[in-house]
């Protein structure tokens, strides 16, 4: 009996398992947190990727001295298929840990969520991958910092020059990066910056985008080349001073899309606009929305306000919560520096709670509920 | 890039040869000729580090801009090479996705004056050897003229990717006969690994759950594993809940060679399990984990 028993489980395995496989990569496949201090941050990105055609629920594992040193943005998510994840590791060394190297494994595993939820029987089987990790606690302190890139933009005369840096932290303190700019005209220096500092601090081993502004006192309408040094490193840029009203506005909203475009009334959904600052000027710029159904407006709202540089492109933000239900025209433009965009529109659909399909269902259920009885009595009747 | 297009008016300039003729009474003539210039690439951007994907490919960009005095449209083409140095150098035409990537035709876009910016997008294969690589771009312009010019330690990173079963069955162990009580599987159950990523892998393995029946359950250690097909259950390892537990064939010698062709390199893992004699009936499940180390 028990042996028969066993054959039908073991069949219903091959009847339940679904997914055929599990496939997981990840990159890099170790980690180096090198020249850390005690109390000291850093932090670094695994790439996670699956080719498979299942959803996988995806888990972390730390093992070794530097377990409770190390977290992530995310320990337990789902991977979906054919797709990529990234996720951020975090090392914090203690105030009290010993100049040395903390050698352990980060153990990343995933299991398909089909074979978690629905299979149920079997022997399933977790895909892991373990990374190999080591945080190096120094003693010494090390400040160090980079100019990997940088932009001077255009301005007017008497007008702040703004000089967009892109910073990255080596060192394994916190930087508040100094600059240095001489300021050129035809190969002879007019102008000398001898230390800007930062109001932005870079935490070790993060790259951050840091605005300086400079006086542009005693220099005309003109072209300038300038030298921006960051400790050793130095990089070249040539900017304009124009007229009073030289620089230009502009700005176009590319795209309007909503995050949740199938609702329920009193539900909260994010409308997105992608603005482009298109001007060579800094803009602040806010999505406004209005949400009609027809031609009937039924609200109006408006986003956060975001300063945007010149050439950047970002991403405006509003919550909407309708509270009647019907197909939605969105409607958003863009509002920066008293001008409008062209809108562009998106389709939001809110579904309201129907009562009579509620009160059919009753009415069907107690129908079935009442024949039933009745067959029951007639057949009670029927054997006795 | 405005001082830039200075530089280059006056490389042109520099470029003419300037030959003033016969001046004779009051009539000068002044005659101008335009050498070819050899173009050249400056500004090379790569994609850095270059991040692979599990089983998959990435696009990799290789950009430049590429400068000829006689006009940009005097530029016929770009050629692009993105290879592993550490390997050697052939003039192949032919991708061999370990070590060597190839663009003979990169995207030259409509440029300014004397120069354009050409993409150069490489389809990077999982298995790439992971290493400091180096991206050569060769411009040609129609004179014939050539120039080449290399970005180094372009960061080809390491992807350590597994494929596993997402089953142990031993219902397959079984064929029409069950496996009684009190009995082994009588045939190896096989479960494939496969090295979907660019470095060598061993294995470890772990059970996580006792595998529960409707009445009773199966230990962990009554799973058994091997790398060897056909070997007696006595003779295999047996599973446990620890993943250092995990026996020598699969933790240090399971050596799965990274892939180098299309097929995905592979080896086999087998399989056996124990029943109790008594205590158990209905249907069992439980959980085990294949570590890539």
């Amino acid at each position: 009996m028990k042996k028969s028993t066993i054959i039908y489980g073991l069949l219903i395995i091959l009847i339940t398992g679904t997914a055929s496989a599990v496939n997981i990569g990840v990159s890099p496949a170790s980690l180096t947190f090198d020249n850390m201090i005690r109390g000291g941050y850093s932090e670094t990105t695994l790439f996670i990727s699956t080719s498979g055609d299942d959803r996988l629920q995806i888990g972390f594992g730390i093992s070794g001295p530097i377990k409770d040193w190390i977290s992530f943005n995310e320990t337990d998510f789902i991977l979906e298929p054919r797709s990529t994840k990234t996720v951020v590791v975090y090392a914090r060394p203690p105030l009290d840990a010993a100049s040395d190297t903390y050698n352990g494994t980060i153990y990343m595993s995933a299991a398909p969520v089909i074979a978690i939820n629905e299979t149920g029987t079997g022997l399933g089987v977790r895909s892991g991958i373990s990374i190999y990790t080591a945080i190096v606690v120094t003693g010494q302190q090390i400040e160090s910092y980079k100019l990997l890139d940088l932009t001077v933009r255009d301005t007017e005369v008497n007008s702040p020059i703004s000089i967009v840096t892109y910073i990255k932290n080596e060192g394994n303190v916190r930087a508040r990066p100094k600059i240095h700019i001489d300021i050129y005209k035809e190969n002879v220096i007019v102008k000398v910056i001898e230390y800007a500092e930062a109001e932005k601090e870079i935490l070790p081993t993060k790259t951050e985008r840091i605005l300086f502004e400079i006086n542009s006192t005693g220099l005309g309408i003109d072209n300038y080349m300038a030298n921006v040094s960051v400790k050793e490193n130095y990089i070249l840029d040539d900017f304009n001073i124009l007229e009073v009203g030289g620089l230009s506005l502009g700005g176009i909203l590319e795209r309007l899309t909503i995050k949740n475009p199938d609702i329920g009334v009193g539900e909260k959904t994010l409308i997105i606009g992608i603005f482009e600052n298109t001007g060579n000027r800094r803009v602040s710029a806010r999505l406004k929305i209005k949400a009609l159904i027809g031609s009937e407006i039924i609200d109006t709202l408006e986003g956060e306000e975001m300063d945007v540089e010149p050439g950047e492109k970002v991403a405006l933000e509003a919550f909407y919560t309708p509270q009647k239900s019907g197909r939605y025209i969105i409607q958003g433009s863009v509002v920066y520096s008293k001008r409008v965009t062209s809108p562009k529109e998106a389709t939001l659909n809110v579904s309201g709670f129907n009562y009579l399909y509620l009160i059919i269902g009753i009415i069907i259920v107690a129908i079935a509920y009442i024949k039933r009885q009745k067959i029951r009595e007639t057949l009670r009747r029927y054997v006795f | 890039m405005k001082t830039l297009n200075r530089i280059k008016n006056y490389a042109v300039l520099l470029s003419l040869i300037i030959v003033i003729g016969v001046v004779s009474g009051d009539i000068t003539v002044l005659q101008v000729f335009v050498n070819d210039v050899t173009p050249f690439i400056t500004d090379i951007k790569a994609t850095d580090p270059i991040i692979l994907l599990e089983n998959s490919t990435v696009i990799a960009y290789c950009n430049a801009t590429v400068v000829d005095y006689n006009g940009y449209q005097d530029i016929k083409s770009v050629k692009a090479i993105l290879w592993n140095p550490n390997t050697t150098y052939s003039n192949s035409t032919v991708e061999d996705r370990n070590n060597f990537y190839i663009n003979s035709n990169c995207n030259i876009t409509a440029g300014l004056g004397t120069s354009a910016t050409v993409y150069c997008p490489f389809t990077i294969y999982y298995y790439a050897e992971p290493s400091e690589w180096v991206c050569r771009l060769n411009v040609t312009d129609f004179a014939g003229l050539w120039n080449t010019s290399n970005k180094t330690d372009i960061t080809l990173q390491v992807l350590k990717g597994v494929r596993t079963p997402n089953l142990i069955d031993y219902s397959t162990s079984t064929g029409s006969t069950a496996i009684a009580p009190g009995e082994t599987s009588t045939q190896d159950v096989i479960g494939t690994i496969y090295n979907t990523g660019n470095v060598v892998i061993d294995l470890q393995v772990q059970g996580t759950s006792t595998m529960n029946c409707t009445i009773g359950f199966i230990p962990v250690y009554y799973n058994r594993y091997n790398t060897t097909a056909n070997m007696s259950y006595s003779s295999m390892c047996s599973l446990t809940t620890s993943l250092s537990d995990t026996c020598y064939e699969l933790n240090q010698n399971f050596d799965l060679n990274k892939t180098t062709t299309e097929t995905p390199t592979s080896k086999n893992t087998y399989w056996k399990i124990y029943v109790p004699t008594t205590g158990i009936s209905g249907t069992c499940s439980g959980e085990m984990v294949f570590m890539a180390i």
